[in-house]
């Protein structure tokens, strides 16, 4: 079974970027441009099928600070990684403190995103998904 | 009330000279007709007698009229005569008095500078009655006329002339009044000696500790300059402290797409694809570029030397730009509403500050929703500025110190309360106007107005 990562950013140009980095790690991405696309991406699913979200903080509509509270209220099995351009451990502490599995400064490598990514995706198929293909 | 009463008026009339004239002729009448009468009893007499009698009764007629009419007056007008020559010599006295007890000398010399008067007060000065001798020779250390001296040109009598002598009875300075007069009914000249020494050292002291002050409080000025400088400086330092997480984002979300791509280079093969990529990298290279340049434009130190015309809209989008980097989402609507505006005359650093830290309250009032409009709009020779939150607001009790320094509302992260205060300092520095209006819960809006650097040059 192929898993599913949510990546939600207003930047069209890093969405294509973490594409890139995960590219070859059998992943499938589903592209949200901010918070409240996101949300409406996961609300539409009948059968939950993401295995993993990879959410930017600073978004218009609905900021990652909001959405990433929205997802660990109504789809807490689903382990969040915030990617962000914030270097601010205020931030991150409270995004930890919120459930945040992964709290990754931009620019990070190719290395420790998948990394990241696959321990995330991981955590979530003991819950009850596959493993995915590396 | 006014006195009625006519007695004052009949009294006198009782003391005046005609009234005794009046009882003279009277008399007189009286006597002549009881004569009249009595002359028919009376035993005859000669022609002599009766001439002698009419010459008595005439006598006794002409005698008060002579009196009244010329002795008396003449009698009177020699003793105004002797009380006016009294007055005369009193005055006289008075004036000799005055004029020895002046605390200044006073002399009179001819059209040659010959002494022909000299008061006491002088003679105490040189020591001896001088009468005769040139004044410069008696009065002057050198022994030679003055520079300017007043004698050299006739003065007309009652026409005065000023001037100052230097090196005048042992090294003193005088303000010697010069007054063309009459002496003696020849043309004179009244020499009058104030001693200024005094007044002049005092002066020149004055003087001095005038430009000690006026050095001091230049120095103090530009100790004062530096100060604000400095602190204009640490408040744009301070201002970037608090947005080091938005320009972070700012920069590294590039960075990121920069590190991806060049990651994508390396694993890729297809050099088609390996070129666009390095293309996105030439592109995010050049954004964080852009980033930093406005940065750094920000950070640097005003410039010292001259003003510059600078664009007012260039400098809004400008601070616009780093003010967004304090933001964590996009849902603040930024509209802007730019009319043409004259240049004005400025540090651009400075101005980019003043719309900068007025932008970000701004923003910052709004916590994350809300219509954020600017405008510039020419007023005659001004640029009007006005930058509109719909923010929390300031309550009315604020309002008044919004301006003062180290006031603030926000956070102890969020600012040094610095902010507004440097605003003002740098718009009055300009000399502009600002203006704040504000409603609680409805939000701010600040309007400056600077005069346009043409105005500045013409002025």
């Amino acid at each position: 079974m192929q898993h599913k990562i949510l990546v939600v950013d207003d930047e069209e140009e890093v969405r294509q970027t973490i594409k890139l980095q995960l590219k070859g790690t059998g992943l499938e991405v589903v592209e949200a441009a901010d918070g409240k696309r996101g949300i409406e991406v996961l609300d539409a699913e009948n059968v939950i099928t993401v295995d993993a979200i990879l959410c930017d903080v600073r978004m218009p509509n609905i900021n990652g600070v909001e959405a990433v509270a929205y997802f660990r209220r109504e789809y807490p099995s689903i382990p969040v990684i915030v990617l962000t351009g914030y270097p601010d451990v205020k931030l991150a502490v409270d995004f930890m403190k919120e459930g945040v599995v992964e709290y990754l400064v931009k620019p990070v490598e190719k290395e420790k995103l998948v990394e990241a990514v696959m321990r995330a995706v991981r955590g979530r198929s003991y819950v009850g998904g596959a493993e995915p293909k590396m | 009330m006014p006195d009625t009463s006519p007695a004052p008026q009949k009294k006198e009339f009782r003391q005046s000279a005609a009234w005794l004239l009046v009882v003279l002729v009277g008399a007189v009448f009286l006597v002549e007709t009881l004569v009249m009468v009595l002359l028919p009893v009376l035993p005859p007499m000669s022609r002599t007698e009766l001439i002698l009698m009419d010459a008595t009764l005439l006598s006794v007629l002409i005698f008060p009229i002579f009196y009244f009419l010329v002795f008396r007056p003449l009698v009177r007008n020699i003793a105004e005569r002797q009380r006016a020559e009294e007055a005369l010599r009193e005055t006289s006295n008075f004036n000799e008095l005055l004029i020895e007890s002046l605390p200044f000398g006073m002399d009179i010399v001819d059209e040659h500078g010959h002494i022909l008067y000299m008061s006491h007060a002088m003679e105490n000065a040189v020591g001896r009655n001088a009468l005769g001798e040139k004044c410069w020779d008696l009065y002057k250390d050198d022994r030679r006329q003055c520079i300017g001296c007043a004698l050299n040109q006739p003065i007309q009598a009652g026409l005065a002339k000023s001037m100052e002598s230097t090196g005048v009875l042992g090294g003193r300075t005088f303000e010697i009044t010069h007054t063309g007069m009459i002496y003696r009914g020849k043309p004179a000249v009244l020499e009058v000696f104030y001693d200024i020494t005094e007044r002049k050292h005092a002066e020149e002291v004055l003087e001095r500790k005038v430009e000690e002050r006026t050095r001091e409080l230049r120095e103090n000025q530009a100790e004062k300059d530096r100060v604000v400088g400095q602190l204009i400086q640490a408040e744009k330092m301070a201002a970037i402290g608090t947005m080091v997480s938005g320009i972070g984002h700012e920069i590294n979300n590039p960075l990121y797409v920069i590190m991806g791509k060049a990651e994508a280079i390396r694993d890729e093969s297809d050099v088609a694809a390996c070129n666009e990529h390095a293309r996105d990298i030439i592109k995010y290279a050049k954004h964080i570029s852009a980033i930093v340049k406005n940065l750094s434009g920000y950070i640097r130190p005003a410039s010292q030397h001259e003003l510059e015309k600078t664009d007012v809209q260039e400098k809004l989008l400008e601070a616009l730009a780093m003010a967004k980097h304090s933001m964590l989402d996009d849902r603040i609507e930024i509209r802007q509403n730019f009319a043409p505006v004259p240049a004005i005359a400025a540090k651009p650093e400075e101005i980019q500050q003043v719309f900068f830290n007025i932008i970000r309250n701004g923003i910052q009032a709004m916590a994350g929703r809300g219509v954020l409009e600017i405008a510039t709009v020419r007023e005659g020779s001004q640029a009007c500025i006005r930058i509109k939150d719909t923010g929390t607001g300031i309550r009315a009790e604020h309002l008044g110190k919004i301006f003062d320094p180290f006031f603030t509302t926000k956070g102890p992260d969020e600012g040094e309360g610095l902010g507004m205060y440097i605003v003002q300092k740098i718009v009055n520095k300009y000399n502009g106007t600002i203006a704040l209006e504000s409603q609680e819960n409805k939000g701010t809006t600040v309007t400056i107005r600077f005069p346009g650097a043409e105005t500045i040059k013409e002025e």
